[in-house]
């Protein structure tokens, strides 16, 4: 089983993102199994991704990082091995802290699962959390920090120097990870996507 | 330190045919964060809306302050009166328990609007 997990901020594009790969490995016959945490009682995208055909295990009202990381260990058992998905995705809160993310699937419950992390920035708010001092921005970096591969979604809203200018903000605190563009509506970035979420890209 | 304020809101409404469904969710998001901005001008989060018909799933979002509307899959006109279930989900980030009153707030503020 592969699995990754999307990191972001609230708004950022996870979703979008989340079901476009999904429907892609739909497509190639491959099983997809999603896991959604959101913060309010009651969900939203997990309830959209479940009318687009998807199955869906939504953990709600609390942060998998911290006081959901128990209900997720225990999710992530039981989805690998009563449903043997092909690929398990996880779409984390939009204030799940990075590092304490990373420990709770790190646990010996599920510890022999690797997973991928993608971290989503939004280019289009990317000026406004990047400098922001209330933690906005610690938990921007946080995100950068520990990613695989680093995600610009809605790339089609901004201009092009604005794209590269956020793309060389990341690559000054991780030189070492790709940074892609994805809009939802293009077909080969979804590819490329796919791709990414499979193996490392250089 | 930084946290979400957060707030649902679940409802039936009764839509006929003859609403505007488009410009009806634009003005509710609209409304809401107008709210918002009221005591967060600035605000970073996610003010979300769906309609579920049976028929058709619809979905609209807004993520900062005067910012765009994100629509997936924008919904079609009405042939009949229909009952929807809506949901309304706003969230907020901010650093104290004043955000999950603006977010409550703005929930009812976009219900308000819809009905």
């Amino acid at each position: 089983m592969r699995a990754a997990v999307l990191t972001g901020f609230l708004g950022t594009g996870k979703t979008t993102l989340l079901l476009a790969v999904a429907n892609a490995l739909a497509d190639r016959g491959e099983y997809v199994a999603i896991i959604e945490n959101e913060r309010g009682s009651v969900g939203i995208d997990g309830r959209y991704l479940q009318s687009q055909g998807m199955t869906v295990r939504e953990l709600r009202a609390g942060c998998v990082c911290c006081d959901l990381a128990l209900p997720l260990q225990i999710t992530v058992q039981r989805l690998s091995e009563h449903y043997e998905p092909d690929w398990l995705l996880l779409e984390a809160s939009g204030i799940a802290k990075p590092e304490l993310l990373k420990a709770s699937l790190q646990h010996p419950m599920i510890s022999q699962i690797n997973w991928r992390f993608i971290a989503l920035v939004d280019p289009v708010r990317f000026g406004k959390m990047w400098h922001d001092s209330y933690g906005l921005g610690d938990l921007l970096r946080g995100q950068i920090n520990i990613a695989d591969v680093i995600v610009l979604p809605k790339s089609d809203l901004v201009e092009p120097s604005v794209l590269e200018h956020v793309a060389a903000e990341i690559r000054s605190l991780r030189p070492d990870v790709p940074v892609i563009p994805f809009t939802a509506d293009d077909p080969a970035a979804t590819t490329l996507m796919l791709r990414a979420f499979s193996e490392p890209l250089r | 330190m930084l946290e979400i304020g957060a707030a649902t809101l679940v409802e039936q409404l009764e839509l006929s045919a003859t609403n505007q469904l488009q410009a009806l969710f634009e003005a509710a998001l609209q409304a809401a964060d107008e709210c918002i901005c009221t005591a967060a001008p600035e605000w970073l989060g996610h003010c979300k809306l769906m309609m579920d018909t049976g028929d058709q799933v619809c979905y609209v979002s807004r993520t900062e302050a005067n910012g765009h509307n994100s629509w997936r899959n924008a919904p079609k006109p009405l042939v009949a009166a229909t009952k929807a279930e809506i949901t309304i989900y706003i969230a907020v980030y901010g650093i104290d328990d004043r955000h999950a009153q603006l977010a409550a707030q703005a929930a009812q503020t976009m219900l308000k609007q819809l009905m």
